[in-house]
């Protein structure tokens, strides 16, 4: 299955017996445990709900991180 | 010269930026030159590489209150999702809410400010609305459940100092018990004495410090000057006027000095 990640189209597998949640994509991803905040489709999902939501084809995840400001 | 937000206590009344210092040594060190009140943080999209990770590390080492922004929003959804996603990884209800409503000025887009102001107070934030000078912009804010707000100077980065002294001063006249920060357009700290003189009660600024030949030591001068300008408004000022008055007594004056 396809997901947009910071923009990127990325492929995943789709496995209806082991479904991907947002924790797993976010290991792939190798930012756990960095300072990060997440939005799955436009909701902002506090860190420790990430394992509670669960990833489909389409899905648009957005990834930040603290950053230069004024 | 603290100053309170809410429960929060800041040592100092000026909000510094920490974007565009020509290296991070360079804001860290002038960071610790002006000892700000609070320093304003942004979001950007992160991967593998950490590159927020560094920055935040400088930040952290200061433990001084952080403002997000929501710097680069164009409308009310971006701001408000930006809003929500600064909440979860900074752990404050503090938003500095930017919405640009014209790319060339960077003026903020008045309608959807309130807009999102609105919104954002339901969910239990402290918006710190980046404003116009406009005194019926301020009514809707205020009436919107701001106590703070932060009109502009000049446009953000351009250095001008007050475009529009008058609508300042009458938006300090007007809310003399609303939190009032000039946010954008400084360029020297003469122009931060001017607006804390006015009363203002903090100023914000980011590029005139780190656009500056020496960040560090334009950041203490802007330090003092905030500083400086605060104690003059508490000492009173005297009212200018037309014609010269003399500062020595007159009493007394030796008669060769009289025809």
């Amino acid at each position: 299955m396809k997901v947009t990640i910071n923009g990127q189209p990325k492929d995943f597998p789709g496995d209806y017996e082991a479904p991907l949640n947002l924790y797993d994509v976010l290991a792939q991803e190798e930012v756990i445990g960095m300072m990060i905040a997440v939005a799955h489709n436009g909701n902002v999902i506090p860190k420790g709900d990430y394992a509670q939501i669960f990833i489909e084809d389409g899905d648009i995840i957005e990834i930040v991180a603290p950053m230069q400001g004024g | 010269m603290t100053l309170n937000i809410g429960d929060t206590i800041l040592q100092s009344r000026l909000f510094l930026g920490t974007a565009q210092y020509p290296s991070p040594k360079a804001l860290e060190q002038s960071i610790e030159a002006a000892q700000p009140g609070l320093v304003t943080v942004s979001l950007r999209r992160e991967s593998k590489a950490g590159k927020g990770q560094d920055f935040w590390n400088i930040i952290k080492g200061f433990d001084l209150p952080v403002l997000p922004n929501t710097a680069g929003c164009h409308s009310v959804k971006e701001a408000v999702t930006t809003a929500e996603m600064a909440r979860e990884i900074f752990e404050t209800n503090w938003i500095k809410l930017e919405i640009i409503g014209d790319d060339y000025t960077l003026q903020p887009d008045p309608y959807g400010l309130v807009e999102a102001t609105e919104s954002l107070i339901e969910k239990g934030f402290n918006v710190f609305p980046y404003m116009t000078d406009d005194l019926v912009l301020a009514q809707k804010l205020v009436n919107a459940g701001c106590d703070i707000l932060m009109p502009w100077g000049a446009p953000i980065g351009s250095g001008r100092g007050v475009n529009n002294p008058y609508a300042l001063k009458l938006l300090r006249d007007r809310y003399p018990n609303i939190t009032l920060v000039v946010d954008a357009g400084i360029g020297a700290p003469s122009h931060a004495a001017q607006v804390m003189e006015m009363g203002y009660d903090a100023v914000l600024l980011n590029t005139a410090v780190a656009k500056a030949g020496d960040p560090p030591v334009m950041a203490r001068a802007f330090a003092q000057s905030i500083e400086a300008g605060r104690s003059a408004y508490l000492a009173g000022i005297i009212a200018p006027q037309e014609s010269g008055e003399a500062s020595t007594p007159l009493i007394d004056k030796p008669i060769w000095h009289q025809k």
